[in-house]
């Protein structure tokens, strides 16, 4: 997990950082372009996906013929599947990898934005960790202006509360408070970057048809 | 698809801590500690023998966790991420009752906040003060909970209040340093440093010293807010410092101790490299400065010569520390980031006792 920290979530922390201090220190506004960036930089993953989607759907007409056709036989139809995917080129699971490969990056985003609140003692520390030597002039912006319009990103209250998450026994880290609204901010600018710019992932339905 | 990834993040090694490190006090022979766990214990500070849990059941733990202590007027008071300050009467018998009574009330008088209250109070007879997360400093009557006056500043307030008579100095993360009336709250005058002051200042013939989040460390005139000298650290100083026969002793997050001259506005008498963070402030017993280290797994305890800076002996803890180190008599008690509490005998470094709470 070290190295997992040490190589995606630091520097995405400080290119936060760097974002907030010349995007006037907003920080909604910061996670906006950062989550904006991070899309950019995943485009190579994230358009097989797009591609593998759309090749499903356009197969969607005739894969709804077969399930008709063989609905009292579930070996028949899978097996049909699979030879319509071979017949058109299409990897039902397409759109998995890509999507597991950028797992992480969205993982590293979430915790950038997460640590980079610093509201509470141990979260500041860690922050405290995570500046790189270069840039340890951000520290004057420490702890970062959370606030955007009426809302206070790093303050629970404004979202009727947080919610607690418990951790393994031998974590030193208990309990943990994940800001509701910060979490739904994050989440809806991804889901309309993603829902206007990209198709959505078809990842269930091969997973369920593996299951079946 | 935000909770699923909450999820996702919780069952992570490096997920994202909301809590703080333990509180430790020593007052009438016994140790007070709080655990990450939501748990204040009472410790004999003799044999390091529990003498009693609060809340009282011992699978019984507080919402949230508890944070810093301070121990006056004869009670114990306790902040909390639950957003209160809670007075405990340590003689109160419903803390050792081993069938508490239904709707028993074991807590003196509670004080909410409207946000988390991270720091330790400053007591100082019938009055204490206590920031707050909600960006307020309050003034509290120490024998009822009852406000007296609040004085809200830019941002979170974690450092505990120095007081001095008439005034108080409390540092914001607003990167102020305030100067209070100590009866009405009235601001006197403050001071901006270049950084977030998340400690509380030392004040001695007059001169404030604190430490920012910028690195620097501060020398401040009392009366009149105005800066005497800056020492610059290589990371945060979130640290109180500690002032003895003109030095004033301050750890860094660059790993570093720094002795630094009061009298030659702030010159650096040495410096000791303990190789990894410090966050806590150091302990001063006669000529012995004790610091204790996080290296993100375990942690070290070091005993320092406070004329020279050269170590004299050192001890490996299971757990980093965070929390600034209590010098008692001649025993050093040091608390790690579980709220394990281990007694060191101050002049060899030897084990005394260990106290583990439960998980």
């Amino acid at each position: 997990m070290d190295a997992f920290w040490n190589l995606i979530t630091v520097p995405m922390l400080n290119l936060l950082l760097l974002l907030y201090e010349f995007l006037g220190h907003n920080f909604a506004l910061s996670i906006a372009v950062f989550t904006i960036i991070v899309r950019v930089v995943t485009l190579p993953l994230t358009l097989p996906q797009q591609r593998s989607a759309k090749a499903m759907q356009a197969l969607q007409p005739r894969i709804q013929e077969l399930q008709k056709k063989y609905k009292n036989d579930r070996e028949k139809l899978a097996q049909a599947q699979m030879e319509l995917y071979k017949e058109a080129g299409v990897n039902p699971l397409g759109g998995c990898l890509p999507m597991l490969v950028q797992l992480p990056i969205w993982i590293g985003l979430y915790q950038a934005v997460l640590r980079g609140l610093g509201n509470s003692p141990l979260q500041l520390f860690q922050l405290s960790q995570s500046i790189l030597p270069g840039l340890q002039w951000l520290s004057d912006l420490v702890p970062l202006n959370a606030r955007f319009l009426w809302m206070d990103l790093a303050h629970t209250a404004d979202f009727g509360g947080g919610q607690h998450l418990h951790s393994a026994e031998n974590d030193r880290h208990t309990p943990h408070r994940y800001p509701d609204g910060l979490i739904q901010s994050v989440d809806d600018a991804d889901d309309a970057i993603h829902v206007r710019v990209l198709q959505p992932a078809v990842c269930i339905r091969p997973l369920a048809l593996l299951g079946s | 698809m935000g909770l699923a990834l909450a999820s996702v993040l919780s069952g992570c090694g490096t997920i994202v801590p909301t809590s703080t490190w333990p509180g430790l006090i020593v007052a009438g022979g016994v140790v007070y500690v709080t655990t990450p766990q939501g748990k204040l214990y009472a410790l004999s500070a003799e044999t390091g023998a529990q003498q009693w849990e609060y809340p009282v059941k011992a699978d019984q733990k507080a919402p949230k966790p508890f944070t810093a202590l301070a121990a006056g007027e004869g009670l114990i008071y306790v902040g909390s991420f639950e957003n209160k300050l809670l007075a405990v009467d340590p003689t109160n018998s419903l803390l050792r009752a081993s069938d508490l009574p239904k709707d028993a009330t074991v807590e003196k008088w509670k004080f909410d906040a409207k946000d988390a209250v991270v720091g330790a109070p400053a007591v100082d007879g019938k009055r204490l003060y206590v920031g707050s997360s909600d960006r307020n400093v309050y003034a509290l009557d120490a024998t009822n909970g009852s406000m007296l006056w609040n004085y809200t500043t830019g941002h979170w307030v974690w450092a505990t209040p120095t007081v001095a008579s008439s005034r108080i100095y409390v540092g914001s993360l607003d990167h102020n340093l305030y100067s209070l009336d100590a009866a009405t709250g009235q601001m006197n005058w403050k001071f901006e440093a270049g950084g977030a002051i998340a400690s509380q200042a030392a004040l001695q013939d007059g001169v404030l010293y604190f430490g920012a989040l910028d690195g620097k460390v501060y020398a401040v005139d009392a009366e009149r807010g105005e800066k005497l000298w800056e020492f610059s650290t290589g990371n945060w100083v979130w640290s109180e410092p500690v002032i003895a026969d003109g030095t004033v002793f301050v750890t860094s997050i660059d790993h570093k101790v720094y002795a630094l001259d009061t009298q030659n506005k702030g010159a650096k008498v040495w410096e000791f490299d303990a190789g990894n963070p410090i966050r806590a402030g150091a302990a001063l017993g006669d000529k012995t400065l004790y610091v204790v280290t996080d290296s993100g797994t375990t942690g070290e305890v070091l005993a320092l010569d406070a004329a020279t800076g050269k170590p004299q002996w050192k001890k490996t803890l299971p757990k980093g520390s965070l929390t600034t180190p209590v010098v008692a008599e001649d025993v050093l008690y040091v608390a790690d980031l579980d709220g394990r509490v281990t007694a060191f005998k101050r002049a060899s470094g030897l084990e005394l006792w260990t106290f583990t709470p439960r998980k």
